[in-house]
């Protein structure tokens, strides 16, 4: 998308010096890309770039992510750029402000592995600058933020996906074989409908709550590394503490949700796939949980989605019943490790029609245009079950939701944290 | 003699007796509040409700005693008050309760004085605070610690008062104050106060003009087109510290949901005319996208002729804007033809537009069945995926 062959315009891209030198280069010497390169060679004109911006903890595995080589990279922590820079190999340029770096011509692809109240405005900002993206999850800290990361992608006409990637590869955590085989048993029906899926410790699935955050943080001096202000950004100012940044950031409801807002988007999104659910919400949310903290996220016992045909999604934090099945229908159960009442399942799934392909490689999304598996829309229909729940854990109370308006019905201080005010400057 | 006695004592009785009331009051307040601390954080809903209803019940002695008890965070005395506010805050749901509250909140907020547990009482009042709190509120947006989290609270209180309050507030302010007063104006919505943020777009402070130009696009009226326009021109058109493009974009999407196609028009050619670089496709994009949603016949010669622009995936782009019109017998006309003379790949993309656009038996009839045929291996790879993907969502269960 970067490269050009502009009718009204000389400017030449980088892709297009690559390619056209390439080209000249081939006019003296007809060699076979193959044998230049070998198998599965890609020419460096072909090559996608990337910047990357977090690299103190997730952004460091996007470095190696296939298809696209690394140009620049940004954060705010001056030793984490500096370890970033030196695990890419140190030819990489570095920024401590993304908004310098969103300026540069030279990249296609931007990676945000920040803490969660930054993606939002990351990806509309690189949107807005002509990037593709690909963002770590969550999708987004609040339901409004999630809707204008897909409006932006829309007016921008970019490519966004969403760093996780169980609807489409990879054994899927408890269940022991990808979640393609769980798809194909649900759309044919055999189990019958409603269906009721238990996400926990039982079924495979670890809430991690060791994300839980400190209600005594005292106030600490910011060490001269980090830039403390870009840190927080959005989030309104809380005196520095340790526990507050890097990985124990989960812990505090300004910046992400605990084990629910680190592991909840892996895990329900695709459940929300295989329920065929990606265009809609759950109408309901319940919770059982401890009075929370406004500051520190803590634990839950039970987190209960509804969808108006009945479908459940249910979060079970205290693994309470030792014989739940991971997917319960009036016709059938799928237990851990894919064991099943129905007699010979995998067998019956081996006849049973593939669902419909997916676009899994981020690279070729890029450059077909084609929206990734994991994409802004259905991602923000996951990260926004996760947002619900995380508002009904700090009210304490069950919340009824309309899919479509997406709000809160009756309950004004569930609506008015959709939108969470952003601090200073920043904007979405 | 004695009948003086008697009246004496009588009259201190009557002074000390309520005195004595009001100090075993006072007492039984604390010691039920000092219960309701004991227990908290309540281990579910129901405890958490039943402790709300007697913390509430205590009147406004027992909710002074809680927000008195509010400490800088890292005070360890202090954590326990916290739990108690938060519960006051996330379980009250009546109007009559948010009212004690925030009454309690308010006076806290005066006695305080460390910025933390101000901003801490502020952050509460998000929650809970009706009209009343604006007037207090209104107090701290020229204080340096505490004016965005004031603001804060009177963009999430939301009501013509507060709004009122945050365009009055806006001379005289330092800049980061007046940052954040536009870009609440812009949240609200308060279409008044344009013209005072309109002066802020032509401004020598970058933070300024750049919230000043986003909020007046998010204000979408027709008369602000100019000046963002000018900006937007004053850039070329590009992506720079100032967003001044990328205001224009926003003013012209705000344009296309308010229904002024006449002016989507006008801001979409003009954005066309002006993004003639690759770096600035996706500002093109935009333009194009809102004028093929208000005038999708005009645009069809448009978007064909936008293909020959840029790259491949530009192209694609270009491809996606056109689907939403591409059913039309007109458009179909003018795509087949386009179709013929296309390269393979080209080919490809079209055919999957229009697969897209006309999900119906006879587009399947008329163009895929007959592509399966084609020398152009992407074509019928394309037929048959697209023949697959609609027999497939025809034959799908019902439930």
């Amino acid at each position: 998308m970067k490269k050009e062959k502009n009718i009204s315009s000389t400017h030449q891209s980088r892709r297009d010096f690559i390619k056209k030198s390439a080209l000249a280069i081939g006019a003296f010497a007809i060699v076979p890309r193959h044998v230049l390169g070998g198998p599965g060679f890609m020419a460096p004109s072909d090559m996608l770039t990337k910047a990357i911006i977090g690299v103190g903890g997730m952004g460091r595995g996007h470095i190696a992510y296939e298809g696209t080589k690394v140009v620049a990279m940004c954060d705010v922590d001056k030793n984490h750029l500096k370890d970033g820079i030196a695990l890419a190999g140190g030819n990489v340029r570095g920024y401590s402000d993304f908004r310098e770096l969103l300026t540069q011509p030279d990249i296609d692809v931007v990676h945000i592995a920040t803490p969660p109240h930054w993606h939002g405005i990351m990806s509309v900002m690189a949107a807005q600058a002509g990037k593709d993206v690909w963002c770590e999850k969550p999708m987004t800290k609040t339901i409004g933020e999630g809707k204008r990361v897909v409006e932006a992608m829309e007016q921008y006409g970019r490519m966004f996906r969403l760093n996780t990637w169980f609807r489409f590869k990879d054994n899927f955590y408890g269940m022991g074989t990808t979640v393609k085989p769980l798809k194909k048993i649900v759309d044919s029906g055999m189990l019958g409908w409603p269906l009721k899926v238990t996400i926990s410790g039982v079924t495979g699935f670890n809430w991690k709550f060791y994300w839980v955050g400190k209600t005594d943080l005292n106030p600490m001096p910011v060490p001269p590394e980090l830039d403390y202000d870009m840190w927080l950004g959005p989030a309104q100012y809380k005196p520095y503490n340790p526990h507050r940044v890097h990985s124990t950031f989960r812990g505090y409801w300004d910046y992400d949700g605990g084990g629910l807002g680190d592991m909840g988007q892996h895990y329900i999104d695709p459940v929300q796939y295989f329920l065929g659910k990606d265009d809609t919400s759950p109408i309901r949310v319940d919770v059982d949980c401890p009075q929370q903290h406004d500051d520190a996220v803590g634990t839950w016992r039970r987190i209960e989605f509804t969808y108006a045909d009945g479908c459940k999604i249910i979060l079970d934090g205290e693994n309470k019943d030792a014989n739940v099945p991971y997917i319960e229908g009036p016709n059938g159960k799928i237990f851990r490790g894919f064991k099943s009442d129905i007699p010979n399942i995998l067998k019956v799934i081996d006849t049973l029609p593939d669902p419909e392909p997916q676009m899994t490689v981020f690279s070729d999304s890029v450059r077909s245009r084609k929206k990734f598996g994991l994409n802004e829309l259905n991602g923000f229909r996951s990260a926004t079950i996760v947002n619900m729940g995380k508002i009904a854990l700090q009210l304490g109370r069950s919340l009824d939701f309309d899919p479509v308006k997406q709000e809160f019905i009756n309950d004004e201080a569930a609506n008015r944290l959709i939108n969470q005010p952003m601090r200073g400057p920043w904007k979405i | 003699m004695r009948l003086n006695k008697i009246a004496r004592i009588f009259f201190l009785l009557l002074i000390f007796v309520p005195l004595l009331l009001s100090a075993q009051d006072q007492r039984l307040v604390k010691t039920k509040v000092a219960d309701a601390l004991a227990l908290l954080p309540a281990t579910d809903n129901q405890q958490a409700t039943r402790i709300f209803k007697e913390v509430i019940n205590l009147g406004s002695d027992g909710l002074l005693l809680i927000t008195d008890g509010v400490q800088p965070n890292g005070v360890a005395e202090g954590i326990p008050f916290r739990y108690a506010v938060s519960l006051l805050t996330h379980y009250s749901t009546t109007k009559e309760e948010k009212a004690k509250i925030e009454q309690a909140y308010l006076v806290a907020l005066k006695k305080s004085t460390n910025a933390e547990v101000k901003a801490y009482f502020m952050d509460n009042l998000k929650l809970v605070g009706p009209n009343e709190s604006v007037a207090v509120l209104k107090n701290y947006i020229g204080d340096k610690d505490s004016y965005d989290q004031a603001i804060s609270a009177l963009v999430a209180i939301g009501t013509e008062d507060s709004k009122k309050t945050i365009a009055d507030a806006l001379p005289n302010q330092s800049a980061p104050a007046q940052v954040r007063l536009i870009k609440a104006v812009g949240e609200l919505k308060y279409l008044p106060a344009l013209a005072s943020i309109t002066t802020f777009t032509s401004n020598n402070n970058i933070l300024l003009k750049r919230q000043a130009l986003w909020t007046v696009a998010l204000l979408a009226d027709a008369s602000s087109y100019q000046a963002l326009l000018q900006q937007a021109k004053n850039v070329g058109f590009k992506y720079d510290p100032t967003e001044a493009t990328t205001a224009l974009v926003e003013y012209l999407h705000q344009i296309t949901t308010k229904g002024n196609n006449t002016l989507v028009k006008e801001i979409s050619k003009t954005i066309l005319d002006n993004t003639l670089n690759a770096s600035q496709q996706h500002f093109r994009l935009a333009g194009l996208k809102a004028l093929a949603q208000v005038d999708p016949d005009a645009t069809l010669v448009t978007l064909i002729k936008e293909r020959g622009r840029f790259d491949d995936e530009y192209k694609k782009e270009v491809l996606k804007i056109a689907a939403p019109s591409a059913g039309s017998a007109k458009a179909m006309k003018l795509w087949q033809k386009e179709y013929k003379k296309a390269t393979e790949a080209d080919q490809a993309d079209i055919l999957r537009m229009l697969a897209k656009a006309n999900h119906n038996e006879g587009f399947v009839d008329a163009m895929l069945l007959p592509a399966l045929s084609s020398k152009n291996k992407p074509v019928r790879i394309t037929a048959a995926s697209e023949i697959a993907s609609y027999r497939n969502k025809n034959t799908h269960p019902p439930y």
